[in-house]
């Protein structure tokens, strides 16, 4: 029979097709999601000018601005940068308080800490917005009491440029004065949740002080740009990070290249759930496949016997049937890819946007839409095997009676 | 041309054995036109079964052209089928889904008869059966009688030396019946195909030459003889 035969059967026809590309749809836009968040990552890890992070688990690196003077002397590196990180109570006055992630760095290593991208959403003018490119204070300098705030937060306290707000460690601690040097452009500007996270930034030395870290100089991690022909060389990066963890046997130290294989370990492990929730929603798809394929056959019991007394031998009806359900699966599958890519992406687009973010989170990769099609593909083709073979096994006399199958 | 030796068939229901044929002795002609008659359950459909290696006998041999088939594997038995017998069943049984023509060429795509041969015979047959015009209906486009001519030609699809017809007029009425057996009585005649008609209707007994009635599995009445065959 020819294969446009099996649209005759409209029901079953059209309910595989919807069955095998519901789970095509699942499976592809989860992964291109998954691929989409896995790939962000490393272009952020590989645009970034930080080649080996030092980094200890809350505020556990001492004498930062120390360690980062002695790391600077060495010969591979071009520049350390620190950074410090952690919440701040923020209240303008007359305009209630809100919390805040406040991040302290030193400003003029914010063309090394930022990406070029993100540069772009901080003020033209001086160092990003600071006055000075320094950290005075650390120095035992006077403080500048600058601090840049985020657009959210301009917005929800009513804050602009030249504004003084207090910030202090909680909302009933005493707050110190800053002035605000300048707003920056928030990165998350959906409706949404992040629509109350708020960030700030200012000179770190300053922002130790606030948290009570100023003596013991903590900070959280410390960043290392390499000299143009180091990074290049991953032999000498090597050599160098086991350099620093003979210096600093305490703090986890990591190369660009240690922190894809981490994320690499993270993604498999969520590649690993993915797979599994996949895999359910795969075989739930065509199990009803092979359930719509069974009760056609046995829909069809009759047929098949008239056929099988026609003299249409048994393997020509185990083609027949398996051949149908086979050409509805790969169909199913085939409508199935660009569904998929179509909500992969508006998933992602709806996630983006409500996370306020203009990144794309999702990338379909022709090799694993390749591989998810052929898998539906094959996992439907051996779904297909028991009602071709309970049409094929189906006793001539009693199907002709429309009998048991 | 058809002998059966024997022929005895037993089903299980449960626990109960029942006996559908009895020791079954039938000798049929090349080219003969015969019907088989008898009430409900005598055996009738079985031993049409048998005779067209769709069922095997419990004990016993049954013989096509001095061939026994009685133990031949099923595909043997399937290629006998495709090759040498036509059916014609009271229901039709056309497939829903292929038209008049797709439903005659079946066996024949079946047969591995090329393209243009099948074209070339499923125009001859719908001719034949004067449902030209119909090639590209599908069955539930046809009335009853049409149904049953379009599997009049798919039973000779294949150019079998066999037709057995389980009740081919059960459905239809009077005058159609009238029509179908008038072109399966030309067909005996004209082609010299062996036919072999399960009825219960007397009138369609009596279009044939030869006339067995059965009762309980065994051949109650063997009527050769005209003049007997128009007392039915």
């Amino acid at each position: 029979m020819k294969p446009t035969q099996i649209f005759k059967r409209k029901k079953q026809a059209y309910l595989t097709v919807l069955a095998v590309g519901i789970s095509v749809v699942l499976l592809i836009s989860m992964k291109g999601i998954a691929d989409g968040i896995f790939h962000n990552t490393l272009d952020d890890i590989n645009k970034s000018k930080s080649d080996i992070v030092i980094s200890g688990s809350n505020h556990g690196i001492v004498n930062g601005h120390s360690i980062s003077s002695s790391i600077s002397a060495m010969p591979e590196v071009n520049r350390v940068f620190a950074s410090l990180t952690d919440v701040l109570a923020v209240r303008a006055p007359g305009r209630g308080v809100k919390y805040a992630m406040a991040q302290g760095l030193v400003p003029e290593d914010a063309q090394y800490f930022f990406t070029e991208e993100d540069r772009k959403r901080f003020p033209d003018e001086g160092c990003m917005g600071f006055s000075v490119p320094d950290d005075p204070h650390a120095s035992g300098g006077a403080w500048t009491y600058e601090v840049l705030v985020d657009s959210n937060l301009a917005r929800d306290l009513k804050i602009q440029k030249g504004d003084q707000i207090g910030l202090s460690r909680n909302a009933t601690g005493a707050m110190v004065t800053f002035n605000v040097t300048g707003v920056f452009k928030s990165e998350l500007q959906g409706r949404g949740i992040t629509a109350g996270v708020y960030f700030v930034v200012l000179h770190l030395s300053e922002l130790q002080s606030l948290l009570g870290l100023r003596d013991s100089d903590a900070v959280d991690s410390l960043y290392l740009n390499l000299r143009s022909d180091v990074r290049t060389d991953q032999s000498q990066v090597e050599d160098l990070r086991k350099t620093l963890e003979d210096m600093y046997p305490f703090y986890d130290i990591a190369t660009k290249k240690d922190q894809i294989k981490k994320m690499e370990e993270r993604m498999a492990m969520a590649e690993g759930f993915y797979t599994a929730i996949g895999m359910v929603s795969l075989m739930i798809g065509l199990l009803f496949v092979g359930c719509i394929m069974v009760i056609s056959v046995v829909e069809r019991t009759r047929e098949i016997g008239i056929m099988r007394a026609m003299g249409i031998s048994r393997k020509s009806i185990f083609i027949q049937i398996f051949g149908e359900s086979s050409v509805l699966v790969l169909l199913g599958g085939l409508l199935g890819i660009p569904l998929g890519m179509a909500v992969g992406t508006a998933m992602s687009d709806y996630f983006a946007s409500a996370v306020g973010v203009s990144e794309t989170l999702v990338y379909f990769s022709p090799a694993s839409i390749a591989y998810i099609y052929l898998e539906v593909v094959s996992v439907g083709a051996l779904v297909s095997l028991l009602p071709a073979w309970m049409a094929m096994k189906m006793d001539i006399v009693s199907a002709m009676k429309g009998g048991d199958a | 041309m058809i002998e059966l030796k024997n022929v005895t068939k037993l089903y299980k229901m449960g626990d109960v054995r029942i006996k559908a044929l009895n020791r079954v002795n039938l000798k049929v002609g090349a080219g003969e036109l015969l019907s088989i008659m008898g009430p409900s359950g005598s055996g009738k459909s079985t031993l049409l079964n048998i005779i067209g290696c769709i069922d095997h006998p419990t004990y016993g041999r049954v013989f096509l052209d001095g061939r026994d088939v009685s133990k031949l594997s099923d595909r043997e038995l399937t290629r006998i089928r495709l090759r040498q017998i036509g059916f014609i069943f009271q229901q039709f049984y056309l497939i829903p889904t292929l038209t008049a023509r797709e439903n005659i060429e079946l066996p024949m795509r079946e047969a591995r008869v090329p393209r243009e041969e099948r074209r070339k015979r499923v125009r001859e047959l719908l001719e034949m059966v004067g449902l030209a015009d119909r090639e590209k209906h599908y069955p539930n486009q046809l009335s009853g009688g049409e149904q049953q001519r379009v599997a009049i030609a798919r039973a000779l699809a294949n150019r079998p030396k066999l037709i057995l017809a389980d009740e081919p007029t059960g459905e239809l009425d009077t005058k159609t019946a009238s029509k179908i057996m008038m072109i399966l009585r030309e067909l005996n005649t004209e082609r010299h195909i062996t036919m072999m008609i399960v009825t219960h209707d007397p009138t369609v007994a009596k279009k044939t030459d030869r006339v067995i009635v059965l009762k309980d599995g065994t051949i109650e009445k063997d009527i050769t003889e005209r003049a007997e065959i128009r007392k039915l």
